[in-house]
């Protein structure tokens, strides 16, 4: 089932049906990961700052602020979580939507545990190749930077 | 007056050996006396012992002449009787001539004497103070000369016949002296001389000025009554009690091609209106015997016009009654409501159709927001499912069976899922119907509907197309849904605040992005806040017979569309919601 157990694998999962979370939240932690559980978009945008790296399990349709308006003002704060959709309403329109804004997956509720970990999987290396990518953006940035800085020795 | 006999015996009790003697001298008293009683006469027949001896013929005076007389010869007493028979009737001659002087004079009618030849004897004073004319002008002229040449054909024309009967009669046009003409009744009557011959005739003429002017208003108005009863486009006509056809308008009239005499004097039921029916023909004496009896009577028939177009008139007959609350005239009035039946019928269609859509949205939300519901217990279900799972497999001895259970719980919940997605995906198949419309035609559509449904509101709902006839590729059922819906919370809004002058007013503009706006507003109380942000959540309702699902179905309708709903939720005073959908290109 699961060949190598996840090590600091941050999920946050943003749903305001307490049952869903306890149940998602047991299941997953009991795959290795450790999550954090939000009730609404607002409750995770006041912490969005300070959380670590990770990946973002986000229920579309809640009181408040909706999945896609979450997934929208993250983007516009920078903040570059791969997110996964799950919800109890899904259509088509809205999953173009979530997935032209770069959501990594969208399950339809309910779901199988397998299905979730695959998704998870799926995330996790997205995450990892998108920090190898701005790694590799910040390294290519330093060296360019330290060439700049040393021009003005050279010339 | 005493009577002549004794008198006359009186005279005969003379001494004869006297007589001659007695003549001359008697004579000569006589003559005297003739004198005096001339004075006396004079000083006497003043007016007022005129008016005393017309109202008693036996007035003491003359009784005291009588005893005066005693003294005087034979001859004298009999000069004088005679003086006093003839003075007596002369004096009743005057009086009679005066009193008909004064009759003829005081008359408000023209009156005349005329000669066979036509020339006027005698007038009285009406015809120089109405006419203008002096008393110089009117004697002795030809009475002709004062007609007008019409009324002198008359004359000549009438005139034969006057001779012939004794008595005629015209109307005439009389001239003034300042030119201007009366309308006079004329009538002449031939007065016969002693001998029977016609000499004299007597004209009198009456003025009927007045009387042709209140015939000619009467007649005016009745022409202005018979406009309106004729070209009025309601069907009117006069039945007498029996039901009998008395008349019947033009417009009536026209329906069925006929004219009036086609239907006067026919019972109502058997005219060509009612024939085509015997259940209507039976229904309406039924009807005329009720209005007989002083009832309204009102019901709905369906008619067949000349070109065979059918009709669906309200109908009723209205009793006239007289004061002893009798009926005297049935008045039977048609008001052809075949448009309104069919605005109705289309009302009634539209909000049936509407009422079908409202259910199958409904539905659909139902199953929807059901969805979500229980997928969300559903998810928890599996979820645990599968963490009991993980945790039983690293347990090193199980009851038989156990992982095969926790496995089948947990792929009845995925089942339970398939299903509520399976029956949502067949509701939401339900109305899937899009056309392309232009969208102000749309909401014009709409507008008529709700008027018609609230012709009897006094608020206002009016339209400002400004979306430049874009069209839109919609549903066109459901996109009326939604704005009948919007509109509707609307009036009702206003209606539960009590505001009078409610207004509702729809507008629409393009947009950015292609999309075209459509703002519907109102005066009314507006969004209470603290409903503000549940607003579109199914089963919110500030209303006790809503369900809470139009504003939530709405919205579900335009984002189905790729549109947005929302309210303005910085809006003082009213509420505003606003939908944009994208147009088509």
């Amino acid at each position: 089932m699961i060949d190598a157990m996840p090590v600091n694998r941050t999920i946050f999962l943003v749903d305001d049906d307490e049952a869903v979370c306890h149940a998602l939240s047991l299941s997953l932690e009991a795959s290795g990961y450790s999550v954090r559980t939000f009730h609404s978009a607002e409750a995770f945008l006041e912490e969005a700052e300070g959380v670590p790296e990770g990946i973002m399990l986000l229920d579309q349709r809640m009181t408040g602020m909706s999945g896609l308006e979450l997934q929208a003002e993250l983007t516009k704060r920078g903040i570059d979580f791969p997110i996964i959709f799950i919800t109890g309403h899904g259509d088509v329109q809205m999953s173009i939507k979530a997935i032209k804004a770069r959501a990594v997956d969208f399950l339809e509720k309910p779901f199988s545990d397998e299905d979730l970990l695959v998704s998870i999987r799926d995330a996790f290396s997205r995450a990892d190749d998108n920090k190898k990518h701005r790694d590799r953006i910040a390294e290519s940035r330093k060296r360019h930077a330290s060439q700049i800085a040393r021009e003005p020795e050279v010339g | 007056m005493p009577p002549m006999t004794e008198q006359n015996n009186s005279t005969l009790t003379i001494a004869p050996a006297l007589r001659y003697n007695l003549i001359w001298a008697g004579a000569l008293i006589g003559i005297v006396f003739c004198f005096v009683d001339i004075l006396v006469d004079v000083m006497l027949f003043n007016e007022g012992t005129v008016r005393d001896q017309l109202l008693h013929p036996s007035a003491p005076e003359l009784w005291m002449r009588m005893s005066f007389i005693v003294f005087s010869t034979g001859f004298g007493i009999y000069a004088f009787t005679v003086l006093q028979r003839e003075r007596a009737a002369r004096t009743r001659e005057q009086e009679a001539e005066k009193r008909l002087d004064v009759l003829f004079n005081s008359a408000a009618e023209f009156i005349f004497l005329i000669d066979p030849e036509g020339t006027i004897l005698r007038a009285n004073q009406c015809v120089f103070a109405t006419t203008g004319y002096s008393s110089d002008e009117v004697i002795g002229s030809n009475i002709k000369d004062f007609f007008t040449p019409d009324s002198q054909d008359i004359c000549d024309r009438n005139f034969p016949g006057l001779w012939e009967h004794g008595f005629d009669r015209a109307d005439i046009d009389f001239v003034r002296k300042d030119g201007s003409s009366i309308n006079m009744e004329c009538s002449a009557t031939a007065v016969p001389d002693q001998h029977g011959d016609f000499t004299t005739f007597l004209i009198i003429q009456r003025d009927i000025s007045e009387r042709l002017r209140v015939a000619r208003r009467l007649e005016e108005s009745e022409r202005r009554f018979r406009a309106i009863f004729n070209s009025t486009y309601q069907f009117i006509g006069l039945l007498d009690p029996e039901g009998k056809v008395l008349e019947a308008n033009q417009t009536a009239l026209d329906f069925i091609g006929l004219t009036n005499a086609d239907v006067v004097g026919k019972p109502f039921w058997e005219t060509p209106w009612w024939t085509h029916s015997p259940q209507l023909q039976n229904r309406l004496k039924e009807g005329v015997r009720d209005a007989a009896h002083g009832e309204l009577v009102r019901f709905e028939a369906m008619h067949t016009g000349k070109e065979g177009q059918t009709a669906v008139i309200d109908f009723s007959l209205k009793p006239v009654l007289n004061e002893q609350g009798e009926t005297v005239l049935i008045i039977p009035e048609g008001r052809d409501i075949t448009e309104r039946k069919h605005a109705e019928e289309e009302a009634k269609r539209m909000q049936q159709e509407s009422a079908h859509v409202m259910r199958l949205s409904t539905m659909g939300e139902m199953a929807s927001g059901m969805a979500h519901e229980l997928n969300q217990p559903l998810t928890a279900l599996i979820s645990y499912c599968g963490t009991a799972l993980k945790l039983a497999r690293d347990m090193p001895s199980l009851p038989e069976g156990y992982v095969d259970i926790l496995e089948r719980a947990s792929g009845q919940a995925v089942r339970a899922g398939d299903i509520i997605r399976h029956l949502r995906e067949f509701v939401g198949k339900g109305s899937n119907n899009k056309t392309r419309v232009v969208l102000d035609d749309l909401i014009q559509g709409v507008i008529d509907f709700i008027s018609w449904d609230r012709r009897d509101s006094d608020i206002k709902v009016t339209f400002l197309p400004g979306s430049l006839s874009r069209e839109v590729f919609v549903d066109k059922v459901q996109i009326e849904q939604v704005l009948i819906n919007l509109i509707k919370n609307s009036c009702e809004a206003i209606r539960d605040a009590g505001i009078s002058n409610g207004q509702v007013e729809i507008s629409t503009r393009q947009a950015v992005e292609g999309l075209v706006e459509v703002t519907i507003a109102d005066n009314g109380p507006g969004i209470d806040p603290a409903v503000a942000g549940s607003l579109f959540k199914p089963y919110q309702t500030s209303r006790e017979d809503g369900m809470g699902l139009g504003l939530s179905i709405s919205r579900s309708i335009i984002e189905a569309h790729n549109g947005k709903l929302w309210a303005d939720e910085q809006r003082k005073k009213g509420a505003l919601f606003c939908l944009s959908i994208p147009g088509y290109d």
